[in-house]
């Protein structure tokens, strides 16, 4: 037996599959591109440990603009910004050979702008995270939403608030997460990267993966919510 | 929270509370069929989650629209002019 209050009868519910990242419909064309490009990766990685210039300035071409993207979102700072950027690409071009392609490429270059990234927010000390409890949905003993209705100001959005305003709510809120859900957050919906790869750059598990992802997401909606005048709740 | 036969934890989605803790997996269509049902049935009684729901994927979209932050060009060549200098002095990498 469901224990919902009933309130009103019935409208269909949302379907799913709303926030995945690549339709089915999607996957041929896609597949094929990631075999040459993979082709070409490996043809690149093998030139940058034999010490090609060339290979290593592909390389930075190809990546540096999405890594520049991750570590400007975790960051928030050019400055920082350059300084890790440039750090890891030497770390690259220094360490290639230990790159033993036991993850993906990719997932490495992640993973070392990463830990380069979060070890420079932890030295600086400059967080600026605040606690989440205050925007996280909160409920009833018996499990019902705390403060309803839980008003829906999804499709008022677009009508009330230019996209660049809200999408500038959403990166403050972006900024005051914990440093390691950010950095899920970035993975994942800014650069739509897999639970399974994001796990492997952060060295934590899939499951931890979607724990983080989801209450950051949680976080990012309370904040959206008090910004345009509603209850976290 | 129920068992299956070889004994993992199924969640249950009867509550606006574990309907919530649940939304993403909703959303990419990774709940197990009883429990997909379970959650849409619970949909269909509460708006207040419907709300919720909608205001989920809102926040994920409108998060997934923000525009990648592009290299600005004199940062650009910061950052190629200090990997040059360390590849010169370097050499082959060992």
């Amino acid at each position: 037996m469901s224990s919902v209050r009933i309130v009103t009868m019935p409208t269909n519910p949302p379907e799913p599959i709303a926030i995945g990242h690549e339709s089915p419909m999607d996957r041929p064309n896609l597949s094929d591109r990631r075999r040459q490009s993979s082709k070409r990766e490996a043809a690149l990685i093998e030139g940058l440990k034999a010490g090609d210039q060339e290979a290593f300035e592909a390389i930075f071409n190809l990546y540096s603009p999405r890594l520049y993207n991750v570590a400007h979102r975790i960051l928030g700072d050019v400055a920082d910004t350059q300084e890790v950027i440039q750090d890891v690409f030497w770390a690259v071009y220094r360490k290639a050979k230990s790159f033993r392609g036991n993850s993906q490429f990719s997932t490495w270059l992640y993973r070392l702008t990463i830990n380069a990234a979060l070890g420079r927010i932890r030295r600086s000390k400059k967080n600026k995270e605040v606690e989440y409890e205050e925007f996280l949905p909160r409920f009833q003993q018996d499990g019902h939403h705390l403060i309803s209705p839980v008003i829906d100001w999804s499709d008022t959005l677009d009508e009330s608030y230019a996209k660049q305003q809200v999408q500038g709510f959403l990166k403050d809120a972006l900024d005051q997460l914990k440093p390691m859900d950010k950095s899920v957050v970035v993975l994942s919906d800014l650069e739509g990267i897999s639970d399974k790869e994001i796990a492997a750059a952060l060295g934590i598990t899939v499951s931890a993966v979607k724990t983080r992802l989801h209450r950051a997401r949680l976080f990012l909606r309370g904040k959206l919510a008090v910004q345009l005048g509603h209850s976290a709740a | 929270m129920a068992r299956s036969n070889r004994g993992q934890r199924i969640p249950d989605a009867k509550t606006c509370k574990q309907v919530t803790g649940l939304v993403s997996d909703y959303l990419n269509d990774k709940l197990a069929p009883a429990v997909k049902r379970d959650f849409q049935h619970h949909l269909r009684l509460c708006p207040d989650c419907v709300s919720f729901l909608n205001t989920y994927k809102k926040s994920v979209s409108v998060t997934r629209s923000i525009r990648p932050e592009e290299i600005p060009p004199r940062i650009r060549d910061n950052i190629v002019n200090f990997l040059r200098a360390r590849v010169g002095k370097s050499g082959r990498p060992s």
